[in-house]
C-alpha cells in the first residue's frame, strides 16, 4: 500500500463513512455502537483489498460488504428475531402514542434482514431495483416480490395498530 | 403520503444524528493490524505471507499514535510481546472486565444494553495473539424471553401437526414454540443440548401449513439443493447462507438445511446450527430426522 493508496484511503472514508453506517444501522436493526462495529469489520476487509479496488467503484464494493454483513448479523441472532416477529400482530405494532416514525422503524426491525435491507437499499438509498439486486447478489424479481412483501407487511401491522388503538 | 415515502421519511429521521467518528480511519487500521496478527498463529507458512502483508501498515507513518497505554504500530509489532485473549463468555460483565484487564487487554462493550449480565461474544475469539493493550470488544446480553405460542410440549417432538420420530441422541426439548413467524400456518421450537446458552439451538424446525407452504418454496433454492427421497417423501438438503442461498457444505455460517414435502399443503423445513454440525455428521442427522417425521392429523 503506497501512501497515496493511504491518502486515498483516508479521502474515501471522509466522504462515504457516514452513508455507510447509516445503512449499515437501517440494515441491521441495531445500535449505533453495534453498526460501528460492523461497518469497522467491513472497512477493514475494503482496507485490505485497497490497492486492487480503489480504481473500481470503493463504495459500491463497500456498500456490498456492508449490506451483507448486516444482514448476516442480523441473521446470527435468528432465533430471537424469529420470535420477534412471530408475536402476534397486536403486540407487534407498539404502544398507540408513539410517533408514527417510530412504529415504521420498530415494523421495518421486525422484518427478515434481506427484505429490510431491500427496503432500506431501495427506499432510504434511492437504489434502482437493478442495482439493489447487484448488491445483495439476487434477482431482480426476487427484490421486487421482497419489497412487496415487507411493504405489505408494514402496512398491515399499521393497519391492525390503528385497529386497537381506535 | 405513500408508505414508500412514509418509510423513507422515517429512515432518514431515524439516522439523521448519525455522523460516523472522526477517528475511523484508525480504528480500521487497527483492527487490519489484528487481522494480520491472527494469520500469525495460522502457522509458519502463513507467517511468511503475513509478515510480508504487514510491512507497509507497520511502516506507515501517517497514523498517529494517540491512543493512551497503545505505543504505535512499530512498537506494537516489535517491541511489546503479545498476549494471548483469555475466554470470558459465560462470565459477568464486570468480571470479563477484570480478566481481561488482568491480561493486559482493555475492554469494550458492544450492544444495546449495558447491564451486568452474562457475556455471550468477544472478538477477537479467545485463544488468539493480539497485541498488548488491544480492545477486546464484549457483547453482553440480558437474559432472552422465549415464546410459548404453542405451551408445553412435553418432550417437545410433536408440534403443528406433525411428530419427530427421530432427535439425534442427547438432544432435549428448547422449551419454548413460536406460531406464525414463518408466515400464517407455521409452527417452530428447537432442540438443544442439555445447558445450552439461551437462544442457542442443536437442531430448530419448523412446520408450514397451507399459504406458509408458499413462501418456503418460493424461498428454499431448491435448484441448488440435493434432492434426496426421505421415507417415500421428496426432501432437499442445502447448506444456507446468511442471505438465504445455498452455499458449499461446510461455509463459514452455514446452516445446513433441509427441506421436506409430508403432503401438498404440508412441508417441514428442519436445520442444524453451524455450532452442532460440528459436533455431529449433520447432513447424516438430517436425513435420519426427515426420514422420522410424521404427519399426525
Amino acid at each position: 500500500m503506497t501512501d497515496d493508496d493511504e491518502a486515498a484511503f483516508d479521502e474515501f472514508l471522509a466522504a462515504r463513512s457516514t452513508s455507510l453506517l447509516r445503512t449499515a444501522i437501517l440494515v441491521c436493526g441495531a445500535t449505533k455502537h453495534d453498526a460501528e462495529d460492523l461497518v469497522q469489520h467491513a472497512l477493514e476487509k475494503v482496507y485490505r483489498n485497497w490497492p486492487r479496488i480503489r480504481r473500481d467503484n470503493p463504495e459500491a464494493y463497500a456498500k456490498k460488504v456492508v449490506v451483507n454483513a448486516a444482514i448476516s448479523k442480523a441473521r446470527r441472532r435468528k432465533v430471537v428475531q424469529e420470535i420477534t416477529f412471530a408475536r402476534p400482530p397486536e403486540t407487534a405494532a407498539g404502544s398507540p402514542d408513539l410517533d408514527l416514525r417510530d412504529t415504521l422503524i420498530g415494523e421495518l426491525r421486525r422484518l427478515p434482514p434481506r427484505m429490510r435491507a431491500v427496503l432500506v437499499l431501495r427506499y432510504w438509498e434511492d437504489q434502482s431495483e437493478s442495482s439493489t439486486a447487484a448488491l445483495l447478489g439476487c434477482s431482480v424479481g426476487s427484490v421486487k416480490s421482497q419489497a412487496a412483501r415487507g411493504l405489505a407487511r408494514i402496512r398491515e401491522h399499521l393497519n391492525v395498530a390503528k385497529e386497537v388503538t381506535r | 403520503m405513500t408508505i414508500e415515502d412514509e418509510l423513507a421519511d422515517a429512515m432518514k429521521a431515524h439516522v439523521a444524528g448519525v455522523q460516523a467518528a472522526p477517528d475511523l480511519g484508525r480504528s480500521v487500521r487497527r483492527r487490519h493490524r489484528a487481522h494480520v496478527l491472527r494469520f500469525r498463529v495460522g502457522g509458519a507458512a502463513l507467517l511468511t505471507v503475513a509478515v510480508a502483508a504487514a510491512v507497509p501498515v507497520v511502516v506507515n507513518s501517517s497514523e498517529p499514535a494517540t491512543t493512551p497505554n497503545a505505543a504505535s504500530g512499530q512498537d506494537r509489532a516489535v517491541m511489546l510481546p503479545d498476549v494471548t485473549v483469555p475466554d470470558v463468555t459465560g462470565k459477568r460483565g464486570t468480571e470479563a472486565a477484570a480478566i481481561l484487564r488482568q491480561a493486559g487487554l482493555v475492554t469494550s462493550i458492544s450492544g444495546a444494553e449495558v447491564r451486568d449480565g452474562r457475556v455471550t461474544g468477544q472478538e477477537p475469539a479467545a485463544g488468539l495473539q493480539v497485541a498488548h493493550g488491544s480492545h477486546v470488544s464484549i457483547t453482553i446480553e440480558p437474559p432472552v424471553q422465549m415464546p410459548q405460542d404453542l405451551g408445553d410440549l412435553g418432550d417437545g417432538r410433536e408440534f403443528g401437526g406433525i411428530r419427530l420420530d427421530y432427535l439425534p441422541e442427547g438432544l432435549e426439548w428448547g422449551k419454548w414454540s413460536g406460531k406464525d413467524g414463518f408466515g400464517k400456518h407455521s409452527y417452530t421450537t428447537s432442540f438443544v443440548k442439555p445447558g445450552a446458552e439461551p437462544g442457542h439451538y442443536a437442531v430448530q424446525a419448523i412446520v408450514f401449513e397451507g399459504e406458509a407452504t408458499e413462501q418456503l418454496f418460493a424461498n428454499f433454492p431448491k435448484k441448488d439443493a440435493e434432492a434426496f427421497d426421505a421415507g417415500g417423501r421428496q426432501a432437499w438438503l442445502a447448506t444456507l447462507s446468511e442471505g438465504g442461498e445455498a452455499v458449499a457444505h461446510g461455509s463459514e455460517g452455514g446452516t445446513l438445511t433441509i427441506l421436506l414435502e409430508l403432503r401438498d399443503g404440508l412441508a417441514v423445513e428442519v436445520c442444524v446450527s453451524p455450532d452442532y454440525a460440528k459436533e455431529v455428521d449433520g447432513a447424516v442427522e438430517l436425513k435420519k430426522i426427515a426420514e422420522g417425521v410424521r404427519a399426525i392429523k
